[in-house]
């Protein structure tokens, strides 16, 4: 009898070792862990598991798209909008995502980032429209910088669906260089916040 | 005597910019995510995956996600010194929330970055972690080890934005491999991928962090 429930016994014990196998992580954890990580690689062994693996195959690849509604407002807004238009000189340009631009708490819809490709390169000397946020991350100052753009193919837009105008306008750092008058914009000392 | 007076010069110069890098206060902005969770790494260490404007754990106030991990032999002075010939000049600091084996605690960080702030620059920036005392964890599965958040900062003293924490992360990935330490890029899961634009912070973190072996 004892014998029998020392199989039984052993039985369950295997049967819940293998069911629990591929969840379990390969190092001891103790309660407050949070979720297991997968640990380094080692020298002629196989790679571990990665414990995450399930949970990262159903994460998010990108940014959400805009609400319909938004991404129709931001299209109507770089169709008008005069600053956009003196930038990109007639250039035809095609967009390559509109995704929601928020506040910093990312509970308030501000409008859109649109990001756009040009045709072909931009070389100009202009002035960008920008934004500077002030310290609640909510409310925004605009900006004008004065700049010389080197062969610039692509843009990262902010668009206002409140105002419906774009209010930032940014070709990659590296095609973009002062002008005298760009020095001008410095920020007041104390008045900047890194990240 | 006139090499002498160019050290000089350079020695002041690089006081002036140490001085002014130190009156930016850090960043009162905080942004926001739904991945703030913790981790653990076993025998008891775990970190929040995100690092936080304030000493406070608060999903509202984040800055970046963890992205990076050294281990083996690591530690905050050790990955500095390594490169610190590309990223030389101090940022403004953050906060990580971490549990070395039974009591959480927090870390600060100001981090090393590519360039000084500028109207129209940008630099790589990246910031390490670690229980203060030690300036490592240790783990027999991990050995020494210590974490890191990546981003860049563009246009600071003009309309500062960050984003590309996704780009800091390949290229010190990019830089520890070219000098010989064994690196395995967007290695592990760490729970934090986020793709958003919140006020000037625009996160585009694909939720893998890049291992990095440091003998």
């Amino acid at each position: 009898m004892l014998a029998a429930w020392l199989v039984a016994l052993a039985g369950t014990a295997s049967i819940l070792a293998i069911a629990t196998s591929g969840a379990a992580p390969s190092h001891p954890l103790a309660a407050q862990d949070g979720a297991p990580v997968r640990v380094p690689p080692a020298a002629g062994r196989a790679d571990p598991a990665d414990p995450g693996a399930a949970a990262a195959a159903v994460a998010p690849r990108g940014p959400p798209a805009a609400s319909a509604a938004n991404a129709a407002a931001s299209r109507a807004a770089l169709g008008g909008d005069a600053t956009l238009a003196r930038i990109l000189q007639g250039i035809p340009y095609r967009i390559t995502s509109i995704s929601p631009w928020t506040d910093a708490s990312g509970g308030s819809v501000l409008g859109t980032a649109v990001d756009i490709r040009l045709d072909s390169p931009l070389t100009a000397t202009t002035e960008l429209p920008g934004v500077r946020f002030d310290p609640d991350g909510v409310t925004y100052r605009q900006l004008r910088i004065p700049v010389h753009v080197t062969a610039a193919t692509s843009f990262t837009l902010l668009v206002d669906v409140g105002t419906k105008r774009v209010v930032s306008a940014m070709p990659p750092d590296a095609t973009l260089s002062p002008t005298p008058d760009t020095h001008g914009l410095y920020r007041a000392p104390g008045d900047a916040h890194g990240s | 005597m006139r090499i002498k007076l160019r050290h000089l010069y350079l020695v002041a110069a690089v006081c002036a910019l140490a001085a002014g890098v130190a009156l930016l206060p850090a960043n009162v902005i905080g942004s926001s995510t739904t991945n703030l969770r913790t981790l653990g790494f076993g025998y008891g260490d775990s970190i929040y995956n995100y690092d936080f404007e304030n000493q406070a754990v608060d999903a509202r106030h984040v800055d970046w996600a963890m992205s990076l991990l050294f281990y083996n032999n690591a530690n905050i002075n050790k990955i500095k010194s390594i490169l610190e010939g590309s990223y030389w000049i101090y940022g403004s600091k953050e906060n990580a929330n971490l549990n070395d084996s039974g009591s959480w605690e927090w870390d600060q960080d100001g981090g090393m970055k590519t360039d000084t702030p500028s109207c129209l620059g940008s630099d790589a920036h990246y910031r390490v972690y670690a229980p203060s005392a030690s300036d490592r964890f240790y783990n027999p599965s991990f050995g020494y080890y210590v974490f890191g958040t990546t981003h860049h900062d563009h246009h600071e003293l003009c309309d500062a934005s960050y984003d590309d924490s996704e780009g800091t992360e390949h290229d010190i990935a990019n830089r520890m491999s070219a000098r010989g330490y064994y690196t395995r890029y967007d290695y592990a899961w760490f729970y934090n991928a986020q793709f958003d634009t919140q006020g000037n912070h625009r996160f585009n973190n694909d939720g893998y962090a890049t291992y990095i072996e440091v003998p």
